[in-house]
């Protein structure tokens, strides 16, 4: 007797579960590659990887967190930056223009008085961005796992298939990667003085960037008036 | 479960937590990554130590700050509706591929391992025959180009846009496609351009030209994008592109990469008469 059974899943409920983590998985995928053309590509085969392997993904559990790690596993295996860039010299002027384009979006909201000048909200925002930007890929996933879209240790030891203490040796690593960076530009912005920065140099900066700019705000607009 | 979880805090001799103990543990428990019991010790550690509740509150600021500046510069962003129409191509001609990989399971085995069984001695003897007399040329002809294009082809699905002009189809393409390009011109009096559809030839979305040849047979023409370029044996030319031949359930390819891009045109017909077309 022929067996008639299929893997191939019904439309409807693939798509209902998976396709409202589109935006997110598009945006995680921008983060981990730099790259809008690369992000589109890793959140498509995201998606066929997904519809191919979805009965091995148990109803019930968490959907997010197994689309997160299909993606996380498809970018680890194929477009790890390192790699892509020596092949795609040339896309990093497309997300110089993606980067220009969602500042602008960004600015759009963020501009106080239509004045034309970048508020320090952007220009931090930009530099974020740069410093997650020059993570190393390794770092640059399990911060953004863990810090942007709040998947636990185990959950991010799973999807990038090393240990827990893997996971956190890079998380914090990471994270005071890029408390200094920030840490350096507000010092080059004048926001804290240097020996401040140097005083929080275990971990105070970033609060210290709001502080200080909180600060010169308030200096700027007693100034002006 | 391969995991281990955090390594628990190691107590003083009389039970209670040193300080170093408390610094080693608290990126964790800054996370809500310490379990209940271990939770309950570091509280109580801090609850009587003020050099540690001043760095705890320190650090405790510093990662909200973090994730507050993360948080701002990459909040979510909407897929464009280009993404959203390749996905939802994806995966309809995935669905397809599965639903054919599941038919060729379900019928295919069992009338297989029957014709296997009947036929096995003289397959043995034509596999035999074949190793001596096509050696050389092994391999040649089972790329997965070849394969991947002929069985895009040889779905015979119906044209997605009608037109005979390849610009205008080209037209059609932007912003369905994140590459650019332009089709080969092929020979008009023998391929007459009958309309594109979108396509995907080994995970890539593709583009795929539909031609009628001689005799009404269909022709395609694949591109897609893959900067790792193409292999091959059987080499020809096409233009100045070194192009190579493949052969796959009955039709023949012939496929070459420009820059970044790959084109393969699959047709029923010879490879001379195919590079013969593409030559014009």
């Amino acid at each position: 007797m022929l067996s008639f059974k299929t893997s191939v899943p019904p439309k409807d409920t693939f798509s209902e579960l998976t396709l409202p983590y589109m935006s997110s998985l598009y945006s995680a995928a921008l983060r981990l590659t730099g790259d809008p053309a690369a992000a589109e590509d890793l959140v498509q085969d995201t998606y066929i990887r997904a519809i191919r392997f979805f009965d091995h993904f148990q109803q019930g559990t968490n959907i997010r967190a197994w689309l997160f790690t299909i993606l996380t596993n498809t970018f680890i295996n194929s477009y790890r930056k390192e790699s892509r860039e020596r092949a795609h010299v040339a896309k990093d002027l497309d997300l110089h223009e993606a980067e220009e384009r969602l500042r602008t979006e960004d600015a759009a909201v963020s501009l106080d008085g239509g004045a034309g000048v970048p508020s320090i909200d952007v220009r931090l925002s930009d530099e974020v961005r740069k410093a997650l930007s020059e993570l190393s890929d390794d770092f640059r996933t399990v911060v953004v796992l863990v810090d942007l879209y709040d998947f636990s240790y185990a959950e991010v030891a799973q999807m990038i298939q090393r240990p827990i203490g893997t996971v956190m040796s890079r998380l914090f690593r990471a994270r005071r990667q890029l408390q200094n960076k920030l840490r350096d530009y507000a010092v080059s912005e004048g926001v804290i003085r240097p020996q401040t920065a140097a005083a929080g140099a275990d971990g105070g900066d970033v609060h210290d960037i709001r502080e200080g700019r909180e600060r010169r705000s308030r200096r700027a607009a007693g100034g002006e008036a | 479960m391969i995991l281990q979880f955090v390594p628990p805090p190691s107590p003083r001799r009389d039970g209670s937590l040193s300080c170093d103990d408390v610094a080693q543990a608290l990126p964790a428990w800054l996370d809500g990554e310490i379990d209940a019991g271990e939770a309950k010790e570091i509280q109580q550690h801090l609850r009587y130590c003020p050099h540690c509740r001043e760095v705890e509150t320190r650090e405790r600021a510093a990662l909200s700050q973090l994730k507050s500046a993360l948080h701002a510069a990459c909040p979510d962003r909407c897929p464009s509706e280009a993404l959203a129409a390749r996905v939802g191509a994806a995966l309809r001609s995935t669905r397809a591929e599965m639903r054919w990989e599941a038919r060729r399971t379900a019928f295919g085995l069992t009338s297989l391992h029957a014709f296997a069984l009947r036929w096995a001695p003289l397959g043995v003897v034509a596999s035999l025959l074949g190793v001596v007399l096509f050696s050389p040329r092994a391999g040649s002809t089972s790329t997965a180009v070849v394969e991947e294009s002929v069985r895009q082809h040889a779905k015979n699905l119906p044209i997605e846009v009608r037109a005979s002009d390849a610009d205008e189809l080209g037209r059609w393409f932007s912003g369905k496609l994140d590459f650019g390009f332009r089709a080969p011109p092929v020979h008009a009096h023998a391929l007459r351009l009958l309309g594109a559809r979108l396509s995907h030839v080994r995970d890539h979305t593709a583009a795929q030209f539909v031609y009628e040849g001689t005799g009404g047979r269909r022709c395609s023409l694949m591109v897609y994008e893959d900067p790792t370029g193409v292999q091959g044996v059987e080499s020809v030319r096409i233009g100045p592109h070194t192009a190579y031949a493949g052969r796959a359930k009955g039709f023949n390819a012939v496929y070459w990469a420009d820059g970044p891009l790959v084109y393969s045109m699959v047709c029923n017909d010879s490879v001379e008469r195919i590079v013969e077309w593409l030559a014009r």
